[in-house]
């Protein structure tokens, strides 16, 4: 008992002024939903792939980063010997002992100071982590000042840039390459010498360590036998779960902040629906009272009025699809809140994501077209075909 | 073939208005035989309208009994009286009442939706009915683009397309020009004669009526019986 869905449509479109101001809103509210998910999947995906999940990384017990953790030079040379930590051919561990600092420095665009992460480190973090690779100028010296900087730093720090100097714990760094970590968190840190990093800043120990485990399933043949170890105070975890743990309070902050917007725009969003399917009821009420006096059912008149307001959804809920996918090509650099460095993300869109999109247009149509839909459903047959001789 | 087509059994509708009562049918009761093309006729307010939605099942009376097509109407449920409507009655209003964004015949289909017909068994039953009212080349215009008398023409299209057993009419030639009003009327005389359909005509034009074979006055509420 339905009209076609040619009805509905070409009803949107006799009234197409009203139609595109409805749709411009509600696309607008989709927009910024698919924004807000996009943002915030964006950023646990940069740090989500910020790590291998064949790598594990090794703190002390307790430590919420690497910022506040240790590992002495005489404990993180027995560690390296741990059964179930990949060797070379040569027999050498597939591991390496860094340290994290930050590092202060303009922002090129707004001119504002951010902390950047630094970490200091060895050549072996390039076999620890295969997916980083030189982009740039050439690997530090060991031994000397020399640094490389991921490409987000490279982007977003003009003073930061390849064959820069860089001042610094009273001594001068000069970047010598620039490393591309394929998307990752990596990608917005500062890479150099441990050993240098480690006599400037007056430290004796290490922060934490990364090894390439044998499978990726050895990670219990590491964890356990470390973690009971009393001589090392250890904490063992997958590196990528390590990184994603590290955006939770961001990723939170900008979905709690951004649906919370989303659902104050959305009431608007509802109302013109509400706004613009009531008008059509009233415009055409001895329409409604033809198609009851033909034989179609109060149901019907419903379901056409339901179907017309969802067609008028998810027409938005493409707008703000085809909007929101333009911002695919956008990044982002903020603080994460969890480090205090400077992280850079960008927008990603998942065809979940999408869907989601298209349900939350169509849901908030059907919600505003019920009031007006069901009153087109109430009315009476001889009262809508308004043949009184009054 | 029901006949008598149409019983009305001591009907009477009141309307309140303003703390008023307002009587406008009373204890009304009488039959049509199946074949007849009645016009009823009357002056503005006198409840022609009233009379035809009762037997239309668009409306229902205060007291007394419509039976129309075998079925007493108070006996059914809102939804039952829908698709009761769609199989017996087809309605022709003054103002055609087309589906603006529809064209022609889909206008005509409308009442096909409703049906068990397939879609090229609609196709047909559709070019046929609007063949029959001289329209067969208009199938894919839309109402604007049709002049007033070509619209009624659709109206009448649409209210026989589904083969129902009785046409109501209410005023259809109210608004069209003389020449369109007479084809109407012809068309309703060939309706009734080579295919054998009871119609029911509100109208207060006597020139219309007179095309019907039996004359009613509606007057004050009371059925007059002609002389
Ligand atoms: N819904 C209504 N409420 C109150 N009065 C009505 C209503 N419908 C019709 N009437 C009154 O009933 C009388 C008959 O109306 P109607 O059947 O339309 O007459 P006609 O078609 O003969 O002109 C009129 O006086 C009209 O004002
Ligand atoms: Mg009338």
């Amino acid at each position: 008992m339905l009209l076609w869905g040619a009805y509905s449509l070409r009803n949107l479109w006799a009234r197409r002024v009203t139609t595109a101001f409805t749709v411009a809103g509600m696309g607008l509210v989709v927009f910024v939903f698919l924004a807000v998910l996009m943002l915030a999947h964006g950023l646990e995906r940069t740090l989500g792939k910020t790590g291998d999940p064949a790598n594990a990384i090794l703190l002390r017990k307790g430590a919420l980063s690497e910022i506040d953790s240790s590992i002495s030079r005489d404990h993180a040379k027995i560690i390296a010997l741990q059964p179930g930590i990949k060797r070379t051919l040569e027999g050498r561990p597939v591991a390496v002992s860094e340290i994290g600092l930050q590092l202060t420095l303009r922002k090129a665009k707004e001119r504002s100071l951010a902390s950047l992460s630094l970490r200091g480190t060895s050549h072996d973090a390039f076999a620890v982590r295969p997916k980083v690779r030189l982009a740039q100028g050439r690997l530090w010296e060991a031994g000397t000042t020399e640094i490389v900087v991921g490409t987000q730093v490279a982007k977003q720090f003009p003073e930061a840039g390849l064959h820069r100097v860089l001042h610094f714990g009273n001594r001068e760094w000069t970047v010598v390459g620039v490393f591309d970590a394929d998307g990752s968190g990596f990608d917005s840190e500062v890479w150099g010498d441990a050993e240098q990093f480690m006599a400037t800043f007056h430290r004796t120990a290490f922060s934490s360590m990364t090894v390439r485990l044998t499978r990726p399933d050895a990670l219990a043949q590491v964890k356990e036998p470390l973690e009971r170890d009393p001589r090392f105070n250890l904490s063992v975890k997958r590196e990528p779960d390590y990184y994603e743990g590290k955006a939770e309070s961001l990723a939170k902050m900008i979905r709690v902040t951004g649906l919370f917007l989303t659902a104050v725009f959305s009431i608007g969003a509802i109302m013109g629906a509400t706004m613009t399917m009531s008008a059509a009821v009233a415009q055409r009420t001895t329409e409604i009272g033809t198609l009851r006096t033909l034989g179609f059912t109060r149901l019907a008149i419903l379901q056409t009025f339901l179907i017309e307001s969802m067609a008028l959804g998810a027409s938005a809920g493409l707008l703000g699809i085809a909007g929101a996918s333009f911002l695919q090509s956008v990044t982002i650099s903020t603080v994460n809140w969890d480090t205090g460095s400077e992280i850079a993300f960008g927008f990603y869109l998942s065809p979940v994501m999408v869907g989601l999109a298209l349900l939350f247009a169509v849901l908030m149509s059907m919600v505003g077209g019920l009031i007006p839909a069901t009153r087109a459903a109430r009315l009476e047959v001889v009262q809508a075909l308004g043949e009184r001789t009054v | 073939m029901y006949d008598p087509v149409v019983t009305l059994q001591r009907i009477s509708k009141v309307y309140f208005r303003a703390g008023t009562e307002v009587s406008v049918l009373r204890d009304l009761s009488f039959s049509i035989p199946a074949g007849t093309f009645l016009a009823i006729m009357g002056p503005s307010g006198s409840g022609k309208s009233t009379l035809l939605n009762l037997m239309a099942g668009i409306d229902r009376p205060t007291s007394g009994v419509v039976v129309v097509a075998g079925t007493r109407l108070h006996e059914l449920s809102e939804g039952d009286m829908a698709r009761w409507r769609a199989r017996h009655i087809g309605y022709v209003f003054q103002s055609y009442n087309l589906i603006p964004v529809l064209t022609a015949a889909e206008n005509v289909e409308l009442p096909l939706l409703l049906t068990h017909l397939s879609r090229s068994e609609r196709t047909d039953h559709v070019k046929t009915a609007l063949r029959l009212v001289g329209l067969g080349d208009r199938m894919d215009h839309y109402p604007r683009q049709l002049s007033g008398g070509q619209e009624q023409r659709v109206g009448l299209a649409r209210a026989i397309v589904s083969d129902p057993t009785m046409i109501l009419a209410d005023e259809p030639t109210g608004n069209l020009d003389r020449e369109s009003a007479e084809d109407i009327l012809t068309l309703f005389g060939r309706l009734n004669r080579e295919l054998g359909k009871t119609i029911v005509m509100v109208t207060h034009d006597p020139r219309a009526a007179e095309r019907a074979q039996l004359i009613r006055h509606l007057e004050k509420g009371v059925l007059e019986t002609p002389p």
